[in-house]
């Protein structure tokens, strides 16, 4: 009997929450399309997640593409067919990995920030003191920072394919061996704008799915300092998995 | 004037406001004393808009701001300037962007007009050559110092503190009323101070008000205060029976 009153009352405590969820994004929406649009701050948004998150895009991006470089040379070799490893290395960076592993990059580094900033501010009554300004927190905080997140993740995912391929091709090619002009003309033939588009919508998705958890989750922090750590705690943790959830449901859409 | 009636609010079952009546008089500087706990910030969010009563009013000139919404709130809002217990600064700015930022948020001046009001009331808080630095490199005094030149420079119709004192050195006290008195007399503006010192009340306030238990048991001016013959009063004041605890007297 308790079991079941356990789990009755954690799926309330679940529902709850998405409900939060859902009102938080509507009013995020609503305050979206009201003046004035504060457009500098949208800009030192974007300016501080790139900043914050552009050197481990690079990073990673160049070790994930020299992976690629190497796996998949051994992989297509068994088959013959090494020319196809700069379709391989292009496609799975475009269509999945540029985009996942941007989001999970911005997540740790950027959205953890924002959801402690937003956190911090709410337990020293900094968000109080806006209110009373009669300057909405939402409007002034949260949208900033998720418009900022819609533009920019597509941009750095960018950069980590190009740095990707560029590591693919260091691999493929400088160390392997692959004919050079094979790599390019297969990633040519191979890539079409439809999966350049898709990628981008998929960034484009999480950045918002990632700005929406950390500031969700900073706006409605518990007690204290350790209410912050929590928040940020669960802002990247729930971030990446919505992410990874997203990552399916975009994919079986958009092939 | 700021009328309230029959306000009430409790949180996940505790009850701090319990019918609280109150009228604070236009153009004058009100306290609000009572126990720590008593519920007394909780009383002034409820005034500036923050929070919603379970039940109850808050006239603000004839307003009643718990059934307001939107725009129509925030042009009450825009008349308040509010000094929040913990200082409640922007962390990530610099002092000067602290007192500048209602400015800049909420008017259209150019920053040259911005710079000479704020230098203006810098130099009254005496926190000239502080512009740069950050709120947690200063001390606590300077920090509600700072607190307060952000809620006055807009020049606000009713000024709200939260315990402006608390904490501090005699004369850095002195230096606060002293802005606070400068101030009302300067704009004629309401001035409500939450408080639990009784020296400050006599001090500055016009009239007084006692919450206890969640209601207000007394408002009359300092003066009467201190000869009033309500048991609670007179247990808050000299601190001996269980109503309450008497600070730096
Ligand atoms: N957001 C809240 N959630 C739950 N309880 C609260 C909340 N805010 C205040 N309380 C409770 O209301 C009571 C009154 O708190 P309040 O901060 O108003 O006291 P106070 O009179 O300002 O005390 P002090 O002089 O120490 O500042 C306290 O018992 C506190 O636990
Ligand atoms: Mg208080």
């Amino acid at each position: 009997m308790d079991l079941f009153a356990y789990i009755g009352r954690e799926a309330l405590v679940c529902v709850r929450e998405m409900g939060r969820m859902m009102i938080f994004f509507f009013s995020f929406l609503y305050h979206l399309f009201r003046r004035p649009l504060r457009i500098r701050r949208v800009i030192r948004e974007i300016y501080d997640i790139g900043v914050t998150s552009s050197s481990v895009i690079l990073l990673t991006g160049s070790f994930t593409g020299m992976v690629l470089g190497l796996q998949g040379y051994y992989t297509l070799r068994k088959f013959g067919s090494e020319s196809l490893l700069g379709s391989a290395v292009a496609l799975s960076l475009i269509r999945e990995l540029g985009p996942v592993l941007t989001a999970l990059m911005v997540t740790a580094r950027a959205g953890s920030a924002m959801a402690a900033e937003i956190g911090v501010m709410r337990i020293t009554e900094q968000i109080d003191a806006l209110d009373v300004m009669t300057l909405n927190p939402i409007k002034f905080l949260v949208v900033p920072k998720m418009v900022a997140g819609i533009i920019v993740l597509p941009l750095l995912a960018s950069v980590f394919n190009v740095i990707g391929i560029v590591g693919g091709y260091l691999i493929g090619v400088e160390l392997l061996g692959v004919n050079p002009g094979s790599f390019f003309h297969e990633m040519d033939a191979s890539v079409v704008f439809k999966d350049v588009y898709g990628g981008l919508i998929k960034s484009m998705v999480f950045g918002l799915v990632l700005t929406w958890v950390c500031c969700y989750k900073g706006y409605y922090t518990g007690h204290g300092a350790t209410g912050v750590s929590r928040a940020t705690t669960e802002a990247v943790v729930l971030s990446s998995v919505l992410i990874l959830a997203w990552d399916y449901f975009l994919t079986s859409v958009l092939l | 004037m700021i009328k309230i009636v029959d306000l009430w609010k409790s949180f996940n079952g505790q009850e701090v406001l319990r019918g609280i009546d109150l009228e604070i008089p236009k153009g004058k500087r009100t306290a609000i004393i009572g126990r720590s706990g008593g519920g007394k910030s909780v009383l002034l969010k409820h005034i500036i808009g923050l929070l919603k009563p379970d039940r109850g009013s808050i006239y603000i000139d004839g307003e009643d701001i718990t059934r307001l919404r939107g725009e129509r709130l925030n042009r009450i809002k825009r008349k308040f300037g509010v000094v929040f217990q913990g200082g409640a600064l922007f962390d990530s700015l610099t002092i000067y962007d602290n007192v500048a930022f209602p400015l800049r948020e909420l008017t259209d001046l150019d920053e040259e007009e911005i710079r000479e009001r704020v230098e203006r009331l810098l130099e009254e808080v005496s926190l000239s050559g502080m512009e740069g630095k950050y709120p947690d490199e200063i001390s606590g005094g300077m920090r509600k110092r700072v607190a307060i030149a952000r809620a006055m420079i807009m020049e606000p119709e009713i000024l709200v503190f939260d315990e402006p004192t608390t904490g501090l050195d005699p004369i850095t006290t002195k230096t606060i009323h002293a802005l606070m008195t400068g101030c009302s007399r300067k704009t004629n503006c309401t001035e409500v101070i939450v408080t639990h010192r009784i020296r400050e009340v006599l001090d500055i306030a016009h009239f007084v008000a006692m919450l206890h238990e969640g209601r207000i048991v007394e408002f009359t001016t300092p003066q009467e205060l201190i000869t009033s013959e309500n048991p609670i009063v007179r247990g808050f004041i000299t601190g001996k029976v269980k109503g309450g605890k008497l600070q730096d007297f």
